[in-house]
């Protein structure tokens, strides 16, 4: 069991002041048995900007919202308290969509050949954490020579990326081998960009694998949302009005006792 | 009918006074056409459509019941009557809407079910859309403007008068209404079926708007006017679900409402058509619609589809292998695929390419005996020539389903052409329903 | 505890007032909506009034003179690429490929006003798309008088078949106001009846206050003291004023 402390923080600066901005965060910490969540407070600048709780179709909480007025920033601060125990997982079927391709990760030729090169399935998280481990060792971590709309064919075939296209990568495997995957967004242990890792269904409850780093996801790392590919979950997203250039700047830490 | 060929000129005109257009993009601009007009209609015979109205509601009833079972419980995967990838892998399947429950449970309000009459006297479904199925507005202007430019036909033959289509929508919109006004949300100007969006919107008294007319707060919807906004309660959206919400889907969209979808989870609006219907007007899920109405009604077919193998299934793949040259293969991957394929059209290579690839991804594609439909007279010039048509008949859900009587009937521009789409430069009639004959005929 | 509790969560939640009462016609109007009825009103007005205006050039021209188009187009301010007064009075009048020209502003009358079809309606619709209809057959004509005529002809329909079948004042008006404003401005331009200024600019504030259209209080302050002779040195700043009379 430990205990995590949360900051997560996601700014906007606009090059002139915009209007009518609506927005959708998802960053609301997932409450569950295995990641309770103690208090969280999430804060939305500057302040006047209405805003209205949801819960998506893959058990996450969603933030929406609408700033009217004119301007030129925009803030959403998350902090607060989790208590990550994995021993408390409690079983539950995965739904069908985390078994086929969603649009971010229909496999390539390329993968399907590397898939067919890799030892055959035995035991689902066995396998999954080798193919992990695979991924790992395929990719170079280099920013920026991938965006959020990547899939996984092109980032598999450049064989470089960030978190987001070793998970996807990851998934996309996964779900070749008809093991049920999906893509995380959050935070883990530690200070700076906010991550993403993938978690596989094996026994009746979902796993946590980090491509990236080449471990287990656990309970270290804070779930904020889950979905079948980043599409489901960009933790940030909005329209407005006005014709600014936006400069965002991202910071958390998490600590833990 | 003669009468009204005698006014063929006078018919046109009143179209062209009306602006009776589709819009088309020809190398990267837009232009306006006149939607061409045949006057001869299909006449279809009282007791005929009885029997297609039956299977009509039989059949949009039973694709709804399938649209709730897949957003829910599943049953008729658990059952094995549907195989679950045919659901999973389809591009209409909305993951986003697991779980959701449109307002009183309608899904497909507005139907268009494609048909066409086999030369054995049968009728065929082709095609069921269940997403934006347009046309409805083109025979409706047709009729009225016909019925102008000839009274006489009109008294000489008794047919059904269709001309409450305005009333039918406005009535469907006011069921599912969440409460606030009912508004037709459109791309804009330089869609293909503008006319349709701005002539539904008087015939049925909505609002016609652009996206930048409405907007998203306190999870309810707002059309914004000069002096405050107002609530909408129904949306008929004549965009696709990709684009209808840049926030919850395909972000580059312009055209879309940041939030609807937030506003619709919150059960705060009725979206006609519900998104995520794609998952059932599916190519490959089309085989599965007659079983759905065994299973969910627990009635037998009234509608027949197009005789249709899935090369998922092993006899079926060995079927289609054998007989590749009389069918027309269909590639369920919209978008870059194979498209529609004439067996009979393919050379030798061709046809061992396609085999292979269907061997490869039996699921990709479905294999359908070819319907040699009947043809129907056109005027041309001064002359009537043959060609083939189709017939799209719109299916109308409130509290439960109504037929519109008639339907946009689309014919093929070149001879020897299957393919009816206006785009290709095909052209549409009238579609008559004859009133019941309660006197005997003389 | 309660994670989820509201309570820790500093988000404003802020409520906006909203009109239920929606019978009103008058509310029921986007800005967009507004905006293109207002220009559906200019731009009908710019059609029919400007051939009316070079209707008696056409006649001129049978007898070898050459009306002084340069001077029309510098009145106008807009771009004068004519070689000679016949070739003015095709290209400016018929040209659909160029913006400036008759044909042009045409063409946006009509796709102004079939985004308002649920609004003006079908059949008041009707006579501009038979207006440029009109207009579009007598391209190349050697007779295109007559089917200008007719153009001008389904503009006046259009505008007797909207004053009398749209219910709606605020829609009326603001199409009203709309050509107002463009009548106005075309006579001031052109230096063009100018003895009609005076009548016209009454009209169109007395309209302007039955619209939901917003409108600068100074602009309209000055417009009511406009004397009712106005002199050749008063002409374009009466203009500048009568163009920026709306605000959007």
């Amino acid at each position: 069991m430990r205990t995590l402390s949360f900051f997560f923080d996601t700014r906007l600066d606009f090059s002139e002041p915009v209007t009518e901005h609506e927005f959708l965060l998802r960053c609301i910490p997932v409450d569950a048995p295995e990641q309770k969540i103690e208090s969280y407070t999430l804060s939305v600048l500057p302040e006047g900007a209405v805003t209205d709780f949801g819960r998506d179709a893959f058990g996450n909480g969603y933030c929406s919202g609408r700033m009217e007025k004119e301007h030129s920033f925009f803030r959403c601060i998350l902090r607060g308290e989790a208590c990550r125990d994995d021993s408390l997982r409690e079983k539950a079927d995965a739904s069908p969509c985390y078994r086929f391709p969603s649009p971010l990760t229909h496999p390539t030729k390329e993968m399907e050949d590397f898939f067919e090169s890799l030892p055959k399935p035995g035991d689902a998280l066995e396998f999954a954490k080798m193919v992990s481990s695979r991924v790992h060792e395929h990719f170079s971590y280099e920013p920026g020579k991938t965006d959020v709309f990547t899939t996984a064919g092109e980032a598999f075939r450049q064989g470089r990326g960030v978190c987001q296209d070793y998970a996807q990568v990851l998934i996309s495997l996964c779900r070749m081998a008809k093991i049920p995957a999906r893509y995380v967004s959050g935070l883990p242990v530690g200070e700076g960009a906010s991550h993403a890792w993938a978690e596989i269904w094996a026994d009746g409850t979902w796993h946590g694998l980090d491509p990236t780093r080449d471990c287990m996801a656990d309970e270290g790392y804070l779930k904020l949302c889950v979905g079948r590919d980043y599409n489901d979950c960009p933790m940030e997203r909005g329209m407005f009005f006005g014709g600014a250039d936006q400069t965002q700047t991202v910071f958390m830490k998490v600590t833990s006792q | 009918m003669e009468a009204l060929l005698d006014h063929k000129d006078e018919i046109n005109e009143q179209l062209a006074r009306y602006g009776v257009k589709f819009g088309i993009y020809k190398n990267g601009t837009f232009h306006e056409r006149l939607f061409p007009f045949d006057p001869i209609p299909r006449q279809i015979a009282a007791d005929e459509f009885k029997e297609l109205e039956k299977g009509l509601v039989q059949r949009v009833s039973a694709l709804n019941h399938f649209l709730y079972d897949i957003y829910h419980e599943k049953k008729i995967i658990r059952d094995r009557v549907v195989p679950e990838e045919f659901v999973y892998r389809s591009p209409g399947y909305l993951a986003l809407c697991e779980g959701m429950t449109p307002p009183k449970a309608c899904y497909s309000h507005i139907s268009g079910i494609d048909l066409v009459l086999g030369k054995d006297g049968e009728w065929y479904v082709l095609e069921d859309n269940l997403r934006i199925p347009s046309g409805a507005s083109y025979p409706l202007i047709a009729r009225a403007l016909c019925r102008r430019c000839s009274p006489g036909t009109f008294q000489r033959n008794s047919v059904v008068d269709n001309r409450n289509y305005g009333a039918l929508l406005k009535r469907t919109m006011d069921y599912v209404n969440t409460g606030g006004i009912n508004v037709i949300f459109t791309p804009g100007r330089y869609n293909a079926a503008y006319f349709e969006h701005s002539y539904l919107a008087e015939q049925s008294g909505a609002v016609l708007a652009e996206s930048s007319e409405l907007f998203v707060e306190n999870r309810k919807l707002y059309y914004r006017t000069s002096r405050g906004v107002a609530q909408v309660g129904a949306l008929y959206r004549r965009v696709s679900d990709e684009y209808l919400d840049p926030l919850f889907f395909e972000p580059s969209s312009l055209i879309g409402i940041p939030n609807l979808m937030d506003v619709y989870f919150a059960g705060n609006v009725a979206l006609v058509n519900a998104p995520g219907n794609g998952v059932a007007d599916d190519k490959g899920i089309y085989y599965f619609v007659p079983k759905m109405v065994s299973y969910y009604l627990e009635e037998d077919p009234i509608l027949k589809n197009a005789p249709t193998y899935l090369p998922y299934f092993e006899s079926d793949l060995s079927y289609t292998m054998e007989h590749i040259g009389k069918l027309v293969i269909k590639d369920v991957a919209e978008a870059g695929g194979y498209g529609v394929v004439f067996g009979e059209k393919l050379s030798k290579a061709q046809c061992e390419d396609l085999k292979a690839a269907i061997r490869s991804a039996p699921r990709r594609f479905i294999a359908q005996e070819v319907i040699d439909f009947q043809d129907m007279p056109i005027s041309e010039g001064s002359e009537t020539v043959q060609r083939k048509a189709d017939l799209r008949v719109f299916v109308l859900s409130g509290a439960s389903p109504v037929v519109w009587p008639g339907g946009l009937t689309r014919f093929s521009r070149n001879p020897d052409s299957f393919i009816v789409n206006s785009s290709q430069g095909g052209g549409f009639k009238d579609t008559w329903i004859a009133c019941q004959q309660e006197r005997p005929i003389s | 505890m309660d994670c989820m509790s509201a309570g820790k969560t500093n988000i404003v939640i802020r409520s906006i007032h909203i009109s239920t009462e929606f019978q009103e016609h008058m509310d029921r109007m986007s800005a967009s909506k507004a905006s293109r009825l207002f220009w559906l009103g200019r731009y009908y007005e710019r059609v029919a009034t400007t051939l009316t205006y070079l209707w008696s050039w056409y006649d001129r021209i049978i007898d070898g003179e050459s009306p002084d188009y340069a001077a029309f187009c510098n009145a106008l301010e807009i771009s004068c690429n004519y070689r000679t007064a016949e070739e003015f009075m095709q290209d400016y009048v018929f040209d659909g490929q160029n913006p400036e020209s008759i044909r042009t502003a045409a063409g946006l009358m009509l796709g102004n006003g079939m985004m308002l079809r649920e609004t003006i309606g079908s059949r008041t619709l009707s006579y501009l798309e038979l207006a440029v209809n009109a207009m579009e057959s007598g391209t190349g004509s050697n007779t295109p008088t007559l089917p200008l005529q007719r153009t001008i002809d389904y503009i006046m329909a259009f505008r007797g078949c909207y004053d009398d079948c749209i219910e709606d004042r605020n829609v009326r008006n603001i199409l009203k106001c709309g050509a107002g404003i463009e009548r106005l401005s075309l006579f001031l331009r052109l230096g063009w009846r100018l003895e009609h200024v005076f009548m016209e600019t009454e009209r169109l504030l007395c309209r302007i206050e039955r619209t939901s259209l917003k409108y600068s209080p100074d602009s309209l302050r000055i417009l009511e003291a406009l004397p009712p002779v106005i002199s050749e040195g008063e002409r374009k700043s009466i203009l500048a004023i009568v163009e920026n009379l709306v605000i959007w």
